[in-house]
């Protein structure tokens, strides 16, 4: 555990050093986060919304079984059919034989956190299939080779050189002195590069953003549209989805969507909005023949038993992430994981087999900006201290830091003891400093001291500091 | 295997001992959905929902054409194909409402039935209902309207009756359920409201990602 730690530290160091990484998350603030502002501002509703789509979730997660039940009845009256994958493994495997049992070479998908959450392309891709991600950040990121660092923004750390280079490099058949003027000239290339693809794809894969229990319906909400030719052209649909992914009815869907695209991207509404309900039907000349829908448990019904299975609400806006300190300092990558930011640090160690990953829990300021923005209300910092607590209790971390963290402890729960030694160290510090006024080395201290000067305190403790203003003592 | 697996999680993790009375209100609430936290912007009809409605689309670049009726719209069709695909033919489902349009109006007009194969450059359907909440056009996917034309096309055409848009997302469900002509939850029920985009290279706003680049609206009435 404290390997992976070391890693997440190393990862971080590496992010603040990147120049392009940093120039693209400079943009966070004036782009997701004010853009969301606005939206908000807009809508006198916003925070009773915000209230109204925690009941729902809260009532469907507390009834999660019926709501299931419900839905795989539903979307086998209109012709689906539906598949229970308890892991990774069950999921990937029902994938494949579907892809294989349709003779299918080339499978286009939407974009799916789930499906980065299973590893699906690597399996499908070592069974001799090709793949082809056709949400543009997905894109650019498959021909990178890399995984997404935002969950909606997937390709959020490039920059348009990036892009342009990586499309010189992948697509030479093209004109070698073609010229990219624009970002738009870029995003013509790939649109022609993948209408191809879309056209020829013999199965869809796409995520689902909710599936409605009273009308069998998937649902997708994008701005480009790609999602809806990955699931209408193709003779075979597969969506893959997890359990927390189920509403009551249409209606439930409604309110949740005024929140969704405002917290993620500051629109009112996406672009599309698309419900898909069965295959192909009678007298239609369009559509898949077959739609197959895969329930991903991974974990979450061990969340649902928890103390932790508020996080079972999110609606994967990625306004947490928008809104994180700590994100924004070294993006979705350092986290190491499938799901960075907030909702990462408080959903990884209750996914299946990803147990290692309390120390995210760590990777917060507990600023709780992340939770004043989620728009289901999930306490993220509670969720990551519960992380926090049970990492200490299973005894992880290295000896000195538990050492560490007990000697504190002790100390912070006994003020007659706390308020002595803190009045003695800070003199102490005050008079060691006194030249200087900051600190270059200080012992226990390597953790701040080698980034930074630690600045000397003044002499006096804060509680003592407070104690002589109440008493009217002039400063 | 999975199934039972997960079904017997689920039912472990929510106090199994009230499992009767948790099953009783699933089912009453699918039954009765509750309409509640409806904002005051999706609590408007008629001329108001009209005029939010053509509001919210003016703000996507949305071309926005009204005509007082319908024997308006070959006209007014016809001047959209001739400025941006001039020559083009212009696809279309097989919707009753808009075969029955006096298309002799427009007598250089090039209407074509889509046929699976077919990749249309600018296409022409009819929505089902409306979003005045958000500038939203919901269309019905089916042999009078195939979902195909939302997607595939550089440019698209979308006419909508005005009496057919609703204040709220909820009273456009509404108005598509209880469509005789549509038999229930449409197999592809389309939300659209503007052209397809993305901000993925480099975050700047580009219009035309995989589906049309251009989208123009006629509102009837």
């Amino acid at each position: 555990m404290a390997g992976t730690t070391t890693l997440f530290k190393a990862r971080a160091d590496e992010a603040i050093a990147n120049v392009g990484l940093q120039t693209a998350l400079a943009e966070l603030p004036s782009g997701f986060a004010a853009n969301r502002a606005r939206a908000k501002a807009a809508l006198p509703e916003f925070e009773s919304l915000r209230d109204a789509a925690k009941a729902i979730k809260d009532h469907t997660l507390s009834h999660l079984d019926h709501y299931l039940e419900a839905f795989e009845a539903s979307a086998a009256a209109a012709g689906s059919k539906v598949h229970w994958a308890s892991t990774p493994e069950h999921a990937r495997a029902k994938i494949l034989e579907i892809c294989t049992s349709a003779n299918a070479r080339l499978v286009t998908k939407g974009k799916s956190m789930v499906s980065e959450e299973i590893g699906l392309n690597e399996h499908l891709e070592k069974a001799g299939l090709e793949v082809v991600e056709t949400d543009l950040g997905e894109y650019l990121i498959q021909l990178k080779h890399e995984a997404p660092s935002h969950i909606i923004a997937p390709a959020i750390h490039l920059t348009v050189a990036d892009v342009e280079s990586r499309f010189r490099e992948a697509h030479t058949h093209l004109a070698p002195d073609r010229v990219f003027n624009e970002p738009a000239d870029l995003v013509a290339e790939a649109r022609q590069i993948l209408r191809q693809k879309f056209l020829t794809a013999d199965v869809g894969i796409t995520g689902a953003n909710f599936l409605i229990a009273e009308t069998g319906s998937s649902i997708i909400v994008t701005n480009e549209g790609n999602g809806d030719l990955t699931q209408l052209l193709p003779k075979v649909h597969i969506v893959i989805a997890a359990i927390d992914k189920v509403l009551p009815t249409l209606a439930d869907s409604a309110v949740l969507m005024r929140l969704l695209p405002r917290s993620a991207t500051g629109q009112d509404i996406t672009s599309y909005i698309t419900f898909t309900t069965g295959p192909r039907r009678a007298g239609e000349h369009e559509g898949p023949e077959a739609v197959h829908i895969i329930i991903l448990d991974n974990g979450r019904s061990e969340l649902l038993a928890s103390d932790k299975r508020e996080v079972l609400r999110c609606i994967r806006c990625g306004a947490c992430m928008n809104h994180c300190p700590v994100y924004a300092a070294i993006g979705g990558h350092a986290y190491g994981t499938v799901y960075p930011g907030p909702i990462g640090a408080a959903l990884m160690p209750g996914l299946s087999k990803m147990h290692d990953n309390t120390h995210l829990a760590g990777a917060s300021t507990f600023c709780g900006a992340c939770a004043d923005v989620c728009p289901v209300k999930i306490p993220l910092p509670g969720i990551m201290r519960k992380w926090r607590n049970e990492d200490f209790a299973a005894k992880s971390g290295s000896f000195f830091q538990r050492t560490g963290l007990s000697m504190w402890a002790a100390l912070a729960k006994r003020p007659s003891l706390y308020h002595p030694v803190m009045r003695l160290s800070i003199a102490a510090l005050s008079r060691l400093g006194r030249r200087r006024g900051a600190f270059k080395h200080l012992p226990f201290a390597s953790g701040w001291t080698q980034h930074r000067d630690l600045a000397a305190p003044q002499g006096r403790t804060f509680q003592q500091l407070w104690a002589e203003r109440e008493r009217g003592v002039p400063e | 295997m999975s199934r039972a697996e997960i079904f017997a999680k689920v039912r472990a993790a929510l106090s199994p001992r009230d499992d009767d009375g948790r099953a009783r209100a699933a089912t009453n609430r699918l039954r009765n959905p509750p309409v509640d936290t409806l904002p005051a912007r999706a609590r408007v009809m008629g001329e108001t929902a009209i005029a939010s409605f053509i509001g919210h689309l003016a703000t996507q670049g949305v071309t926005i054409v009204r005509a007082s009726v319908a024997a308006g719209v070959p006209e007014a069709v016809a001047q959209i194909v001739t400025s941006s695909h001039p020559g083009s033919a212009l696809v279309t489902g097989s919707d009753p409402w808009l075969q029955g349009l006096p298309w002799l109006n427009a007598p250089n007009l090039k209407l074509e039935n889509w046929q699976p194969g077919v990749l249309p450059i600018i296409a022409l359907s009819r929505a089902a209902a409306g979003i005045a909440e958000t500038g939203t056009l919901v269309l019905a996917s089916g042999p009078d309207n195939p979902a195909t034309l939302n997607y595939l096309p550089e440019s698209h055409i979308i006419v909508i009756e005005g009496a057919m848009i609703a204040g709220g997302m909820e009273e456009a469900f509404a108005k598509v359920r209880d469509n005789a002509n549509l038999n229930g939850m449409p197999r592809t029920l389309a939300l659209v409201s503007g052209a397809s985009r993305t901000a993925d290279v480099g975050g700047k706003l580009v219009r035309g990602a995989h589906g049309p680049k251009n989208l123009a609206v006629i509102v009837v009435g």
